[in-house]
């Protein structure tokens, strides 16, 4: 049989074109469930040519020294920082039954950004100290931010 | 051959005998008894008995035991109802109001939890062989709060470097503003003025209420010099000392740090600063301006001494005040 | 001695006399240390051990009870008896190897008989690890003491109705059940547990000190 010109494939026969998939008499493919594979999985450090190189983010954390030993350098090591004080009244999650927040930045264009807003917020520092602004009310679910 | 005994050389001295002499004992053979080692000084009725093995009854685990972190309720697994899914992730604005120290525990809290569902997740895929998703729908929520934790700590970061440039330009309207609104206060409302005028410096410049923990720079010594700049504007409607001091000098404003220092540090109250304007002028006459160059070496130097004075209560005022 | 290497003797690589422990300022314990991999068990007068040890201690390798190697990190401290006098513990940690070469030479077959079997006739394992070697170095443990204890009825080594002897463990659930092993036979033994929190392999010599000089402490308030 003679290949098919590609401006005609669409008039070849649709076996031609599946042809080297056979199939089950179903119609499944015999030998998977799809004809490229898959293609999404995660490289491994298996895989690769040989400059590939892919880490386990757990080394590089010193340097070895002419006599065989390993120096640490503990800047790099990885630290977990934990809070002096924990708050433990504080939950993962919030009630759906309380309505969320809202921020307008009204008169700020940049939003939580605007140096302005920054600004203004240490004039009235300034100017009042820390005082109790609306948002401290429990009904309050919209403020300027 | 040669048929006798002999002795060694001792054996004619304890065999000799005379009659005065009574005879010496008998010679015992030393017993050498063999050096302690491992294999002589064992038991000789040892057996050997079956194996004892060890029981779970012997292990008390106890309530404060780290790995509980791990379980809900001390719970093997909570029954997917009994977990909260209708609860919803915290919202930016919600977090924006919080302190850095509350966001920073409420990660880990969010951390906390996830390692419990991550668990009873694996439990449920891999023992019991479920499929609901609820696990993981509420690990998903508590994700969001996280990364929505992330979000505003870098919104604030940003929105910090913005300003600190941007202020570059406002700084200068930014005092004129503060000492219009100062001065303007009348003398009633001191106090609120003083108080707002020492959140001023701090925001501004850095000088901190408490004498040792400031950092000395170029910003610290020029607030040092417009707060006491500040001072004398303030006080001289009210003191004519005060209002001639300041006419006496070049511009009407104090430019030398070791006086603007003097002025600083005296207390909120006509009085008070009479009197140190009093001391500069007395100071003056020892003719010790300080150079520009050297304002922040001499500041600290004041700084770190009068934070000595101040650690030892006993040491009078006045003494202070001749210090500088 | 051309051709042979000499090894050099330190610490724990020979046998010491009471003479020796006292004068180097050791408290009376004897050591009992586990490998994690195997599951076999080694006995010492100080805190720690050498290879010496290890050849002494397991004279008969085979496939079931291999030589352990002397790596440190496979090792770890399953107890600590605390004994009154270095008299006894002398006697208690040469009983403990004499028992242990009853049981690997001379009643081999017997100690064997006694081990729980797997399907296939041979001591039980699970890997590389066989249980049944720390569970006779508990029972092992318990035959010598009582025995120590009994002898000491005539000999006046130790004083019986003390409660000197303390065994720290570093998991109690390796000592057995106390009503049907213990009580019976040892009376008056104190059991306790080493203390957990923290990294307990990387301070253990650490903690092996501290032991020491508690025991140190006890026996000069009963002295006094």
């Amino acid at each position: 049989m003679k290949a098919t010109a590609a401006r005609l494939f669409q008039e070849s026969p649709i076996s031609f074109l599946t042809r080297p998939w056979i199939k089950n008499r179903d119609g499944t493919l015999f030998y998977g469930i799809s004809k490229t594979g898959n293609r999404r999985t995660a490289l491994t450090t298996k895989q690769g040519n040989k400059t590939m190189y892919k880490g386990t983010r757990s080394s590089g954390i010193g340097k070895h020294t002419t006599l065989g030993k390993y120096m640490i350098d503990w800047v790099k090591v990885r630290t977990f920082k934990t809070p002096s004080v924990m708050n433990t009244d504080l939950k993962p999650l919030v009630s759906d039954e309380v309505p969320e927040l809202a921020h307008t930045f009204k008169g700020y264009q940049k939003g939580p950004h605007d140096t302005k807003l920054y600004f203004d917020k240490l004039r009235n520092y300034i100017k009042n100290g820390e005082v109790q602004t609306a948002a401290t009310d429990a009904k309050c679910y919209v403020e300027r931010g | 051959m040669l048929a006798f005994k002999r002795g060694f050389h001792n054996t004619v001295n304890t065999a000799a005998r005379t009659r005065y002499t009574k005879p010496k004992p008998k010679h015992v053979p030393k017993v050498i008894a063999p050096p302690p080692s491992q294999v002589t000084h064992h038991y000789n009725n040892l057996k050997i008995t079956a194996p004892v093995p060890p029981v779970v009854q012997n292990i008390v685990c106890p309530d404060d035991h780290p790995l509980w972190q791990f379980f809900a309720d001390k719970k093997f697994m909570r029954s997917p109802s009994d977990v909260d899914s209708t609860s919803r992730a915290w919202s930016i604005p919600e977090l924006r109001r919080k302190s850095f120290d509350d966001l920073h525990s409420l990660w880990y809290i969010c951390l906390k939890e996830r390692n419990i569902l991550a668990r009873e997740n694996h439990l449920l895929r891999n023992i019991v062989n479920g499929n609901q998703g609820t696990f993981e729908d509420v690990s998903e929520k508590i994700r969001t709060t996280m990364w929505r934790i992330r979000h505003v700590l870098s919104e604030r970061d940003w929105a910090f470097k913005n300003a600190q440039l941007a202020f570059e330009n406002e700084r200068a309207n930014f005092i004129k503003e503060f000492e219009t609104d100062f001065l303007k206060m009348t003398q009633e409302e001191d106090e609120v003025a003083f108080e707002s005028l020492a959140r001023f410096q701090k925001s501004i410049f850095g000088i901190s209420e408490y004498l040792d923990e400031n950092v000395v720079d170029r910003t610290f010594v020029d607030g040092l010099k417009i707060v006491a700049n500040l001072k004398l504007q303030k006080f001289a409607p009210r003191e004519e000392a005060i209002r001639k001091f300041i006419d006496a000098l070049e511009n009407n404003r104090l430019d030398d740090v070791g006086e603007a220092f003097v002025i600083f540090t005296a207390e909120n109250g006509a009085k008070d600063v009479k009197d140190a304007c009093d001391a500069v002028l007395d100071l003056r006459d020892s003719n010790n301006k300080i150079a520009r160059i050297d304002e922040i070496n001499t500041v600290s130097q004041y700084i770190k001494s009068l934070a000595e004075v101040q650690k030892q209560p006993e040491v009078e005022n006045e003494n202070e005040s001749q210090t500088f | 001695m051309s051709g042979t290497s000499v090894k050099k003797v330190v610490g724990a690589a020979r046998f010491r006399p009471t003479k020796w422990l006292k004068a180097a300022g050791y408290s009376p314990q004897v050591f009992v240390f586990r490998n994690l991999q195997s599951g076999q068990v080694l006995y010492s007068q100080l805190p720690n051990f050498t290879d010496k040890q290890i050849d002494n201690q397991f004279q008969r390798p085979n496939w079931e009870n291999k030589k352990p190697s002397t790596r440190r990190d496979l090792w770890k401290c399953m107890c600590v008896i605390d004994m009154p006098n270095h008299e006894g513990s002398v006697q208690l940690y040469q009983n403990l190897v004499r028992l242990r070469y009853l049981r690997d030479v001379t009643l081999k077959g017997d100690a064997k008989a006694m081990r729980k079997k797997n399907g296939d006739g041979n001591t039980w394992f699970s890997g590389l690890y066989r249980p049944t070697y720390t569970q006779e170095a508990v029972a092992d443990i318990i035959e010598s003491l009582r025995k120590i204890k009994h002898n000491d009825a005539e000999q006046k080594l130790i004083d019986s109705d003390s409660n000197a002897i303390t065994i720290h463990w570093e998991d109690i659930w390796r000592m057995g059940d106390k009503t049907k092993h213990w009580d019976p036979l040892l009376l008056n033994i104190n059991h306790t547990e080493i203390e957990r929190t923290g990294n307990t392999s990387r301070e253990e010599s650490v903690i092996l000190k501290q032991l020491g000089e508690l025991a140190k402490q006890a026996t000069d308030k009963s002295k006094a």
